[in-house]
Parts: structure tokens; sequence; C-alpha cells
């Protein structure tokens, strides 16, 4: 049942990444922007032979559906090509060696958004319309409304530039570089037990992990709460009551399992949109992971780069609907995969 | 989501036995190895703090004697032929050295190279420096330059084309005429090609063709006074002191090995990050400093500006295919409606200095004997009068998002001489594809030229076939000087036939509103014998820091 689940899902990515790298190969190739020129850029002599000798060794004075093509195969095989802006590398090669950091980031960033909002959302909700759950509301409010450019540069002028409390850019102090098992940095210390850059690392994640968590926190916690107060007022949380079972039990046990529910949905969602995010917050951050990686490689023009990236973020959304419906079958007992 | 796969998920009718796995199953599960894993990193930290291992990653050493320096863009690959990036170039020129260099003062000296002659005009005999190794130990050679030029020039089958290969021009190919003597073979007279060698960096042909093109531009190897420890991109390329350095050019001092431990290059690439870096201290040398933002650095008591003048030129173009610019009165009206100094020292804050024309005063062949534009009402309304448009004339300025700020100061002062003219921000590609096509009237841009060479700059513009002559210019006469002066070898020849062809543009007027921005970089005050440069490199050799 599960196996059949799962393939047919997979199945649907196919159409799905073909129709992503489509738009996204006809909107790169229709706004104006040569990655030659750019590659070549304002300076010194330039002439039209090397122009359309660099263009020829890239494809690119073919027609657009010869280079679409192309683009398949190569795609379809896990390739592709050579990047345009970095230049003598693979776009293969590229990505890998930015995908570790932002995979550190959005994770680092959901448990600080799942960590502080589950908490948050119950406990507002057991007294609605209470101080608590005033100030959630007004915090939940702000961390909705709040551009991620603008609460990134407060962090940092507040916690980087006047207490000096925590690093305003990079991964990790550079005297504590931890071997390179995985290229994340946080784990890579933990598996070579390197307490102190496991702790350097974590404290540079501290600022565009909070920045970037925000919008999802203040989702997810308005959505416990709302189901939380839904579920307390149900037949069976007042027999629980009744039973005298103590109030802990009653919330922690019998209430959140329920109330948890909605919520599985709202976080597989808001994490698609925290890899999102992560495109503006690693600009202001200069943290080296995807999102600058696609941001560089879109003002650089680099068609084969940004076909790349995208589709990563567009197999990670996906992916992430499918854990979120199968969560869902899993812990709603009247849910089932067929 | 439950939208896109909604139809595999059905309410179970009410009765049916439950699966195997069930729900609880599940929580119960999760529950556990959520419990393992949130217990395994705290095992493990208290197991390193207990054991107190040995830290792991770069020396301690190399971090605390390194300087650390914040650049303005990424760097996209280490390899010396495979870029036109200056940023690029400012960290490869520590790692490899070239046949040429220049020193703080923009002179250019001997590196790689001892000497050179010219023979008939399109042979130079370069003698090398003995005794030099690259930082894996093979001696450099006359194999190598050969190499090096060759891959530039594509003469290798099989690799992928150098975007150097115009910065050498007529270059045909090297021959090694012995281990440390060789050739480099120009087609016709190319006068500047020491100049040019300043751009292009000796990269080893036995390690190259060992390694290959990928490994070779993540970890490059040369003979320059530091190598690559590693390269994280996006976030730092660490370099350390190569104690075996033959020492530099002879002629910039001091000589010997570098005096830093190592220096570490971070792209920083928001000028504010790299600000508030250097404040913070955690970078000691910020470069390309925006104007506006140089006065915070003089506010900062631990830092220092540096500061010197710049070699790319903005300048406004006028489109001479169409009206009302067609007429060389309008365009001299213009000259004389724009005010450069108030504009330059209100949005540029005096960091930068107007000019007479596209070249900048340290470029060979600068005329000096042309006047400093000034602003003349009377007269610019008077040739507009006398080219029939007394009532003024309607254009659009057309220029980028950066550029704004300039582009409606110089409407308004447009404004002031009867030119009513409206400015257009475009995002950098749209605005290249249109003036490609000459269908503006007049846009604000900018070319650099740190060769310092006219030849770097004049015919990309102003030749008839110029890639970047987007004014529709054409003047036979500049076309002829402009190729007599690229095919003639002897200076002084050249620098006068550039002064002709200035001349010549001063009365044609293709451009107006010439202005070079300074190099700004923000230094730390523990560092010593750090200066901005104008060509934008970062030589890293003589500098030192005190803690």
């Amino acid at each position: 049942m599960w196996g059949r689940f799962l393939r047919q899902r997979l199945l649907q990515l196919i159409p799905v990444l073909i129709g992503v790298s489509f738009i996204v190969f006809l909107t790169m190739h229709l706004t104006p922007g040569d990655p030659i020129e750019h590659m070549l850029g304002q300076a010194g002599r330039v002439t039209q032979e090397q122009i359309d000798e660099l263009r020829a060794h890239y494809g690119l004075d073919r027609p657009l559906i010869v280079q679409y093509g192309l683009f398949l195969g190569n795609a379809a095989r896990g390739e592709f090509g050579p990047s345009y802006s970095h230049h003598g590398r693979t776009v293969r090669s590229v990505v890998a060696a930015r995908l570790p950091a932002t995979l550190e980031l959005t994770l680092f960033a959901f448990v600080i958004a799942i960590v502080f909002a589950i908490p948050a959302g119950v406990i507002a909700s057991l007294r609605p319309h209470g101080l608590f759950d005033r100030l959630a509301t007004v915090g939940a409010l702000l961390g909705i409304s709040m551009p991620g450019f603008w609460l990134g540069i407060v962090l940092m002028i507040i916690f980087g530039l006047q207490r000096h409390w925590l690093p305003i850019s990079g991964r990790i102090d550079l005297a504590l570089i931890p071997e390179y098992v995985t290229g994340v940095h946080t784990l890579d210390a933990l598996l070579t037990a390197n307490g102190p850059a496991f702790w350097s690392a974590l404290k540079h994640l501290a600022l565009p992990g909070v920045a970037m968590a925000a919008p999802m926190a203040a989702m997810v916690m308005r959505m416990v709460r709302s189901s939380m107060i839904g579920v307390l007022a149900q037949d069976y949380v007042q027999f629980a009551r009744a039973k005298g079972l103590p109030e802990t039990t009653v919330v922690g046990k019998h209430a959140l399992r329920n109330a948890l529910i909605p919520t599985v949905n709202i976080v597989a969602l808001q994490t698609g949109l925290l890899l999102s995010g992560n495109m503006i917050i690693e600009t202001v951050f200069q943290f080296p992971g995807l999102g600058k990686l696609a941001v560089d490689a879109i003002a650089a023009a680099d068609y084969p780069l940004v076909q790349a990236v995208v589709l990563i973020y567009a197999v990670s959304y996906v992916l992430l609907n499918l854990v979120a419906d199968a969560l869902h079958a899993a812990l709603d007992p009247r849910v089932q995969i067929a | 989501m439950a939208g896109a796969g909604g139809n595999e998920i059905r309410q179970r009718s009410p009765g049916r036995s439950p699966t195997k796995f069930t729900r609880r199953h599940f929580l119960r599960e999760s529950m556990r190895s959520a419990a393992v894993l949130g217990l395994l990193p705290s095992a493990l930290a208290m197991l390193s703090s207990g054991c107190g291992r040995q830290q792991r990653g770069l020396r301690p050493e190399l971090i605390r004697g390194s300087l650390r320096v914040g650049l303005d863009a990424d760097v996209q690959t280490l390899d010396p032929a495979m870029h036109r990036s200056r940023t690029v170039e400012a960290v490869v020129r520590n790692i490899c050295d070239g046949l040429v260099a220049r020193d703080a003062q923009m002179r250019y000296v001997p590196q790689l190279a001892v000497s050179w002659t010219v023979e008939e005009q399109v042979r130079w005999i370069f003698k090398l420096r003995e005794g030099v190794r690259f930082h894996n130990g093979d001696a450099f050679t006359a194999e190598d330059v050969k190499f090096t030029i060759d891959r530039i020039i594509g003469a290798i089958p099989g690799l992928d084309p150098s975007p150097r290969k115009d910065l050498l021009g007529p270059v045909a190919g090297a021959e090694v005429i012995d281990d440390y003597t060789l050739a480099i073979v120009t087609e016709g007279p190319y006068p500047v090609l020491h100049k040019k060698l300043v751009f292009q960096e000796i990269c080893p042909k036995a390690y190259f063709e060992r390694v290959g093109p990928e490994e070779f531009g993540r970890k490059p190897v040369g003979t320059g006074p530091f190598r690559v420890v590693e390269w994280q991109p996006g976030e730092r390329i660490v370099l350390e002191r190569f104690d075996e350095y033959y020492g530099g050019a002879p002629d910039i001092p001091p000589l010997g090995p570098a005096a830093l431990a190592g220096v570490i290059f971070r792209p920083l690439e928001e000028s504010a990050t790299r600000l508030a870096s250097l404040e913070a201290e955690e970078i000691e040398v910020a470069v390309q400093i925006p104007p506006d933002q140089a006065e915070r650095i003089d506010g900062m008591a631990q830092a220092r500006l540096s500061v010197a003048p710049g070699t790319r030129t903005h300048f406004v173009g006028l489109n001479v295919t169409r009206e009302p610019f067609s007429d060389r009165r309008v365009r001299e009206a213009m000259r004389y409606a724009i005010d450069p100094k108030p504009i330059v020292e209100r949005f540029l804050l005096g960091r930068a200095r107007p000019l007479p024309g596209m070249l900048v005063p340290l470029a060979f062949g600068y005329d000096d004997s042309q006047p400093e534009p000034r602003q003349d009402v009377a007269r610019a309304k008077a040739l507009l009068g006398e080219a029939g448009y007394s009532d003024g004339i309607g254009v659009t300025l057309d220029c980028e998002a950066g550029d704004k700020r300039i582009a409606e100061a110089i409407v308004g002062s447009m404004r002031a001489a009867g030119m009513r003219a409206e400015v257009r921000v475009w995002k950098k590609d749209n605005l290249l594809n249109q003036l490609r096509q000459r269908q503006r009237d007049m846009f604000l841009t900018s070319w650099g030229n740190s060769s310092l060479d006219p030849s770097g700059i004049l015919p990309v513009l102003f030749r008839s076939d110029g890639y970047a002559n987007y004014f529709g210019y054409h003047d036979q006469r500049v076309d002829r000087l402009l190729e007599e002066a690229d095919r003639s070898m002897e200076p002084e020849v050249r620098a006068r036939k550039y002064l002709q062809v200035q001349g010549i543009l001063h009365e044609d007027i293709p451009t107006c509103f010439h202005f070079a921005q300074e190099e700004l970089c923000g230094v730390l005050d523990r560092v010593e014998n750090f200066h901005a440069r104008s060509d934008g490199m970062l030589p890293m050799h003589d500098v030192s820091m005190h803690t």
C-alpha cells in the first residue's frame, strides 16, 4: 500500500519537473541578459569574435528548442553541464559545494520554529485572549509581517554590532573549521567530536536561523493555538478532566496529539517556504548556500545553474508535500493511504 | 499539502481493521528516534570536551597570523585563465605571479621575466628568472609560460576557451627557445604586449595536466608568495605563506617571503555587511567602499581609509545617429549644460574626479592640455538655438538603478539650459540590449580600463566596429589613428596618435560628463603597508600586521 503510494507520487514528480524546467528555461531565455556578456564584463578589450566563439562553445548559438532538448537529455542523466558564471566548473560541483550550507540553515530554522511555536501555541490556547495569548498574537503578527531582510538587518545591528554577542556573517569561526565529512559544519563537528566547532557553527546559524524561522514559527503557532482551542472544547477532553486526569496529561497527551494533525500540513508547507526564503536571508547574511547561489546565478544569466537550483527547490517542495500527506495518514486514524 | 495528492487519501470506512503500521506504533517509534538523535549530540559534545582533543581544521597559528579581507564580489574560480573578474584576479595575483607586474604607481616591472627584447616587431624574446619553484616543488621554466599563453589563446585542443583571449589581442603563439628563454610571437606589431602580460599569471604545465582543469580551478599552484590551503566556495579562500618564494619583482622591495602567515579572502558582497564586519573587526581590510559610506570609516577609531585614483571611466554617451544628438551643436550644448563639480561633490562626496575625456590621468597618452569641463548655460542655450532647437529638446537619459541619483542630477542641470530630459532606469541587461540597437538618446554607463593603455578602451568604444560603440560614432580618422597606434612599436608615435584621437573626440563629443571614482578600501590600523591600488589588485606580499 505504502509502496504503491510512494511510487505513484514519485512518478508524479516527472511531469512537475518537466513543467518547472520548461517555465524556468523560457523565462530565463526571454528576459534580456547574455551570459557571455556577463562573463566578459564592461572592461578592457572585448571583440565580437571572442563573444561568438564563447557562445558557440556553450551552444548558445543554437535554436532555443534544441538547447532545451539538450538540457533535458543531460538533466535526465543528472548532468547540467558547465556553469557559465563559474567558468571551468560543472554545475554539479558548484551546487554540491553549496548544498550542505543551505541544508544546515534550513534544518536549523525548522527546529527553532517548531521548538518555539508548538509550546507557545499550546500555552496561548489554554487561556484564549489572556495576556500570553495576546502577546503571542502580537509576536505572530510581527513574525509574519516583518520582511526577512529587514528582520535580518535588525538582528545584525542589535546582536552583532551593538552587543557583539553573535557573528553577523559566515558559517563558522575560521579557526574552528571541523574536518570535512559531510560539509554540514554542525554535523561534522559532532561526528569528529569537536565541541568548540559545534558551538561556533551554532552561533553563526543563530541570526540567519531566527530571521528565517520567524514567519514559519508565527504561522505554526497560530495554527497550533486555533486547533488546540477547538480540541479543548470537545467532549472527550471534558471527559478526561472529569475522570480526574491531571491537566498536563489532558493537554499534553489527549488534546495536543489531535491538535497536531492539521499542523503537520502547515509545517510542511512552511518548510517549503523556508527554502525560498533562504534566497533573501542568505544574501543578507552572506551565508554561502543555494539561495545566494541562485540569486547570483540569475544576475549572471547562468542558465544551467539557475535550472539546477530551481529543480532542487521544486523536488524538495514536492517531496515535502509527500511527507506531509504520509504523516497525515500516519497520525490521523481516519485517513488512510490507498 | 493534501491538495496535490489528495486523491490518494480517503476517509477510512468505519469498522475496518487497522493496518499493521498503526498510528501509535508510528508515534512511539518517532519519539524514540527523536530521543536518540537528541541525545547523540550532547553525548558527543561531552565526549569532546572531556578528552580535550586537539582542534581540527586550519592551524591556529595560521589563522592568528592571517590578514582577513572582505571582497566585494564572489570568486567563481581560482584558475587564472578562466575569468574576466577583477576580484578573482586580485586573489589569484597572490597565488600566481606573472611575467610582468606593476608597482603601486602602476609602473611596469619584470616579475618572472628578467628582461625582454623585441625582434622584427613581432617576436618578443623573454629571458626568464631561474631557480623559481611552483608551490608543488616543480621548477618554473619556459614550458610553463608557453602553456599559459597557449591555453589563453585557445591553442590547446580539448580545453574550454578562455575569456581572457581578447586581453592578449594578436598573440599568435609562444616558442620555447631554452628552459629560460621564450619567444612570444604576434600577428603584426603589438606594442602593448608587456603591458597586457600583467593580466596573465603563469600556470604550471605538468601540474595542470596531472590534475585537470576542474581541480586546477579549485586549487591552483603558482609561483606566487602565497599558496592555496583551501577554498570553500562562497565562504572563504585561505592562503598561507609560501616559504620558498623567490622574492618577487626586484623593483618592488622588500624581497623574500611574505610577511604575513596567510591571507583569508571572504566574499562579503553587500557593502553594509563588509563595513559592519570591518567595524566588528571580523576582517582587517574591506575593499570597494562606496563613497557615501567612506565617512563611516573616518568615524571608526580603529580603522582608516586608503585611497587611490580609479581606472574606470563613467560617462554620458550620446547617440549620434538620432536626433537631436546627431547635431554636433546639440552635443556641445550638452557639454556646457552640465556642471560636473557639484554633482561629483554631492553624490560621490568628492570621491571622484571629473575628466575632460575618456582617459584617466594615469593612462598612457593622456591629454593634459584639454580644459577642465565647466558649465556655461548661456553658451549651451545659444548652441541649441543655432541648431534650431530654441524651444529646447526633449530626451530620455537611460541608466542602471545604481546611477539613478547622478542621472537625476544631470537631468536637473540640463533643465537650466532648456533641455527637457527624463531619467529611465533599466536593469543592466535590458539597458545594454537597448544600447546595442542604438535606439536610445543618451545614457549613463561606464567602461573599465585597468591596463591604463588607451588600446584597452578607445577602440572598443570609438572605432566604427567597436564592440561597445553604443553611440553609433563613425569617423575614419579615428579608425585609422587607433589602428596605427595599435600597430606602432614607437611609444612616442603612439602617444601622438592618441593625443590626436582625443582631440577629435573632444571636437565631435560622442560622450560628455566623464568622471572616474576613487578606489576606496577600509583598513584596520593594525595593518601596515597596505595601500589601495588604482588597478584594484590586492598584493599582500609586503603587508604586515601587528597585534
